[in-house]
């Protein structure tokens, strides 16, 4: 009985805890700048307005901002996968000089921040040349994507059975093959999870993308939301206006593919 | 293919040829221009506008990105360090002063001068944050005064007059305590924002403690001075309790907030204020008033460390249009309508239009304002301390970890000289 | 082994036959040993060659984006390197400097505690939420998406919620604790220090629980029912099935996850830097965020990559735990 109620007591704070600030920014975002000044109809906006979602498609970059950030989002993710599952497959099921090593070496990497980075990398990009363009952004990102997709699709190679790769080897299919055919459509669940990781992080990324980018047309969903304080004022309004539709497209991914996410990370985390 | 159909492609085909092999217009001059992001959104249109139309008028595109004040930094240092510089820079009070002493701001002395021609005069204290070795480095345009606002309503209330010193501020706050108006009514947010660091500047110049002398060199703040100031500023917060530690986290924003919703009576801030209760039709509008920033036992030595001025970088490599264009955008017709748009929240750096259309007040702050590093220049030293936040730290420290005034002072004051130290004074 | 991804899928080439006529079958074993050590030889080599092909992409990565701005990173921590200006070397004076400075002492303290304190929270919230959870009720399903969207959300986007949430006269906290009569007077949640280092573990602790709770309930679903019925049979109380039964089984899964949230919390930016720059006075101030505001407002990116690199030694602990447990688990398997 009393686990019951434990139960109980555990999904209702935690789905309140949750629902709350949600509820607070979809709220917010429907107020007018007065209503917020003046906290009238905190709880529920009275007048409702859409004032505040307009404003961001007539007089903000928003959807320019929502594009960068998805280009960015997806090329980075596209990369890391491909970079992160080749090194995974040789790292599970080929045998090499130093292979271990390069395993550790490669985790070794994951645990080095970004918040250290930013400037370090920043200079590398100065003397390459490459500053300020989507394509740093792009190339950066899997910096601290790819160790990370190792990891996890190392734990996923490795739970599929040598058997199947050996036999399609004594048919006669090259490794190459036995990776296409057999062991990417296996580890599909642990990509996808990857790849919503991948996506994840790259559209919420927000010190590189403030350093490394200048322009303002190229600017991600994330710096262009510190737009909306400008000194002397706030914009709450448009501010939680920006942040529901900046997490609309995350959200809609999650509620479809979420049961990968957490069956790929744990499987991951399981056999890793 | 036959006749009709064959010649209509065979002349498409040389016509297609002839676009493509046809000389390319002349490129454009492509500038780059960077410029603070206000409160203000039309007049920041009317900018945009103008400084598109000079663009045209030179035969040059101008590309135009923005910043906030929170984020400027960010972006000049990223492009400080890539040699990025864009062809026009719209720089603070003490940008200017760092990108000159680095030699990457082209001398705009002639550009000043066909300025001052057009719109006259710079005010009193326009130049010293422009102005290095005896040439101009940036262009003044505007200053955002930092003035005293406060409920005159709660002042009838409680019988006071408006107050002129800082002991006075603090004592209409005791005041309103005590009569249970307000909770915490003083609103100086010691913070790591404009509202902040100006007014400490302002409180420490009044007290007689400034950290350089007339030379711009390290002196240090004379420990007396500078301990009396730090008691008067820490006193709402640790003896009076008239003030919130919450006011210490403040945003840029959050004593705006605070004022309209009617939680202080007193704090310092450009006019913003006035601007937005009068854009929201807010109640406390005919409450609120303004007051120059208060004297001091050794004057009324006021900063004034909102001025935005036009810079042209050496990284650009199209000096003699981005030149031209800063001519136009700075021309009579255009910089005023500029300056009418922001409902008097910019306020012209030259003599002569600092007229009756602007509050006395403000003229005056303007008027009286002084540059960062006073008494002597702004200098990249100075720069730092005001980025650093040495002088608001050295007050939180008080407040917050309970320093005496002393240490905070030799803290600062350490702090300050090892600035100096890295960056000497010329 | 749980046997998950490979359960769904439809065997792929196991039931073909052993032998085929296909291409480059394995010698059969009448064949000379010379040629099978050749065969061997050469498929070896061929292996080695896929193998350096495919780790190659993330050996130049690793390379060129990760140790060479790291050999940077530290290059930089020992020169005196003002921004504009060129760089040059002063030894440990940096460090030197950092380690007696009070400021910076502080700064690694709060590092300490926002992580130590947004851990814990978190391990305890996500076991509290798997077990919650564990059985396959109907509305479970939803609510472990619903419960995922915390960390789906951008960082950026939650600091600025909680900020405004925790708004002194208008954020809803304080608002309605105001109405229902509970305070009387409403908490400084971002301006008071304690209050402020609170405020920003609770915006990190409602941002990674999710990551947590669902790792552990995964995990969880992995330890057969019929260990929980024994036990129930036993007399076996509802803790004590969870402290002797859930609890050893995830021990893996728990000290993995702790361990990256450990890592990834000890150089969070964002929500410090959002919420509260560090403030009040130097109150939230971490690793990361201190070291922006010396490499951005200071303009000194030697001091900066000094005080980051301080964070390194809490990091090569771990690095020495993670690479132990790599081992562990190869020797293992």
């Amino acid at each position: 009985m009393s686990v019951r109620i434990f139960r109980w007591l555990v999904v209702m704070s935690l789905l309140l805890l949750v629902a709350v600030p949600l509820y607070w920014i979809l709220a917010t975002s429907f107020k007018t700048g007065r209503q917020i000044l003046m906290s009238e109809g905190v709880y529920f906006p009275r007048p409702f307005t859409l004032e505040n979602y307009l404003y961001l498609f007539q007089e903000t970059r928003f959807a320019l901002w929502l594009r960068n950030s998805a280009v960015t989002a997806v090329a980075s993710t596209l990369i890391s996968l491909a970079i992160g599952s080749a090194g995974a497959y040789a790292l599970t099921r080929l045998r090499f000089p130093g292979r271990r090593s390069f395993g550790a070496l490669v985790l070794i990497t994951y645990l080095v921040p970004p918040g250290l980075m930013f400037i370090p990398l920043y200079r590398t990009f100065i003397q390459i040349g490459y500053t300020n363009s989507l394509g740093t952004l792009i190339i950066a990102y899997p910096t601290f994507l790819v160790p990370f997709v190792t990891w996890l699709l190392m734990g996923f190679f490795r739970s599929i059975p040598r058997e199947l790769e050996e036999a399609a080897l004594v048919d006669g299919a090259t490794r190459f093959e036995t990776l296409y055919r057999i062991v990417l459509p296996l580890a599909a669940p642990g990509l996808l999870a990857a790849g919503l990781f991948c996506f994840t992080l790259s559209w919420n990324e927000f010190l590189y993308a403030l350093i490394f980018i200048a322009d303002d047309n190229l600017r991600t969903l994330p710096v262009g939301l510190s737009e909306f304080v400008v000194s002397d004022f706030a914009f709450w309004g448009q501010l939680m206006a920006a942040a529901a539709l900046a997490s609309l497209p995350v959200v809609l991914v999650y509620i479809y593919l979420h049961k990968y996410m957490v069956s790929g990370l744990t499987a991951g985390a399981v056999k890793g | 293919m036959s006749g009709a159909p064959r010649r209509i492609f065979t002349i498409a085909i040389i016509l297609a040829l002839a676009g493509a092999l046809a000389p390319a217009r002349a490129a454009d001059v492509k500038l780059t221009l960077w410029r603070l992001k206000t409160y203000i959104p039309p007049a920041d249109k009317i900018l945009d506008t103008t400084i598109q139309d000079c663009a045209k008028k030179i035969g040059a595109e101008v590309q135009i990105q923005t910043y906030t004040f929170d984020d400027m930094w960010t972006k000049y240092t990223a492009a400080i360090e890539s040699k990025t510089l864009p062809d026009i820079a719209e720089l603070d009070a003490v940008g200017p002063a760092r990108l000159a002493n680095l030699g990457r701001l082209s001398d705009v002395s002639d550009l000043v001068g066909t300025v001052t021609k057009e719109l006259g005069e710079l005010a009193q204290n326009a130049e010293g944050a422009v102005k290095f070795g005896g040439k101009f480095y940036a262009v003044p345009h505007y200053s955002n005064a930092l003035l005293l606002f406060y409920r005159k309503d709660l002042l009838e209330k409680v019988g006071a007059q408006p107050p002129d010193t800082w002991e006075a501020i603090n004592e209409i706050s005791v005041k309103i305590k005590k009569a249970g108006i307000l909770d915490y009514p003083q609103g100086f947010p010691w913070n790591r924002t404009g509202d902040g660091y100006d007014p400490a500047m302002s409180l420490l110049w009044s007290y007689g403690a400034a950290w350089v002398d007339k030379s711009g060199k390290y002196i240090g703040m004379p420990k007396d001075k500078a301990v009396q100031a730090i008691k008067v500023a820490t006193a709402p917060y640790l003896t009076d309790k008239t003030a919130a530690l919450d006011y210490l986290s403040w945003s840029g924003s959050g004593n705006n907030e605070a004022f309209m919703a009617g939680k202080i009576a007193f704090t310092p801030n450009g006019p913003s204020i006035l601007f937005q209760e009068d854009s929201t039709k807010h109640p406390l509008r005919k409450d609120t008033a303004i007051k120059i920033m208060p004297n001091g036992p050794a004057g009324r030595n006021l900063a004034l460390t909102f001025v935005m001025n036009w810079g042209v970088p050496v990284d650009g490599k199209n000096q003699k249009e981005a030149r031209a264009v800063v001519a136009c955008i700075m021309s009579k017709e255009k910089f005023t309508a500029y300056m009418t748009g922001s409902f008097q929240q910019a306020v012209p750096l030259f003599r002569s239009l600092l007229s009756n259309d602007y509050c006395k007040v403000i003229v005056e702050t303007v008027k009286l304002g002084r540059p960062v590093g006073w008494p002597g220049p702004t200098t990249p030293a100075a720069a730092e301390v005001i980025s650093s936040n040495v002088l608001t730290d050295m007050l939180t420290r008080v407040i917050v970890d309970k320093v005496t005034p002393e240490k905070a002072v030799d803290e600062a004051n350490q702090r300050i000289k090892e600035i100096y130290d890295r960056l000497p004074v010329k | 082994m749980a046997q998950g991804p490979v359960s769904g899928a439809g065997g792929g080439a196991a039931g073909a036959p052993r032998q085929s006529p296909l291409v480059l079958a394995r010698p059969a074993d009448a064949a000379p040993r010379a040629a099978r050590l050749a065969w061997h030889r050469i498929n070896r080599v061929q292996e080695r060659l896929l193998a350096y092909a495919l780790i190659l992409p993330v050996a130049l990565l690793i390379v060129g984006l990760i140790a060479y701005p790291f050999l940077n990173a530290i290059w930089l921590s020992l020169t005196e390197k003002m921004v504009g200006y060129p760089a040059h070397f002063v030894g440990f004076k940096n460090y030197v400097t950092l380690w007696g400075s009070s400021r910076f002492r502080i700064v690694a303290w709060n590092s300490v505690v926002y992580t130590v304190g947004s851990i814990g929270a978190k391990v305890v919230i996500g076991l509290a939420m798997a077990v919650a959870l564990q059985k396959a009720a109907r509305g479970n399903q939803f609510l472990r998406g619903f419960l995922l969207l915390p960390w789906v959300i951008p960082t950026v986007v939650i600091a600025l919620t909680w900020r405004w949430l925790l708004d002194l006269y208008r954020g809803l906290v304080n608002v309605s604790l105001l109405d229902l009569g509970l305070i009387k007077a409403g908490f400084h949640w971002l301006g008071n220090p304690d209050l402020a280092m609170l405020s920003v573990i609770i915006a990190n602790v409602w941002r990674g629980f999710p990551f947590f709770g669902v790792s552990f309930l995964a995990a969880m679903q992995t330890v057969p029912q019929d260990l929980y019925d024994a036990a129930s049979v036993d007399g076996a109380s509802a803790w004590q099935q969870f402290w002797r039964i859930s609890l050893p089984s995830i021990k893996g899964v728990v000290a993995i996850v702790t361990l990256l949230s450990t890592i990834w919390t000890l150089n969070d930016f964002n929500i410090v830097y959002i919420m509260t720059r560090g403030g009040p006075g130097a109150a939230t101030h971490i690793f990361a965020t201190y070291s922006y505001e010396l490499g951005i407002q200071s303009q000194r990116w030697g001091m900066a990559m000094a005080a980051s690199m301080y964070s390194l030694p809490v990091i090569a602990l771990l690095i020495v735990f993670v690479v132990r447990y790599l081992h562990r688990d190869e020797a293992a398997s």
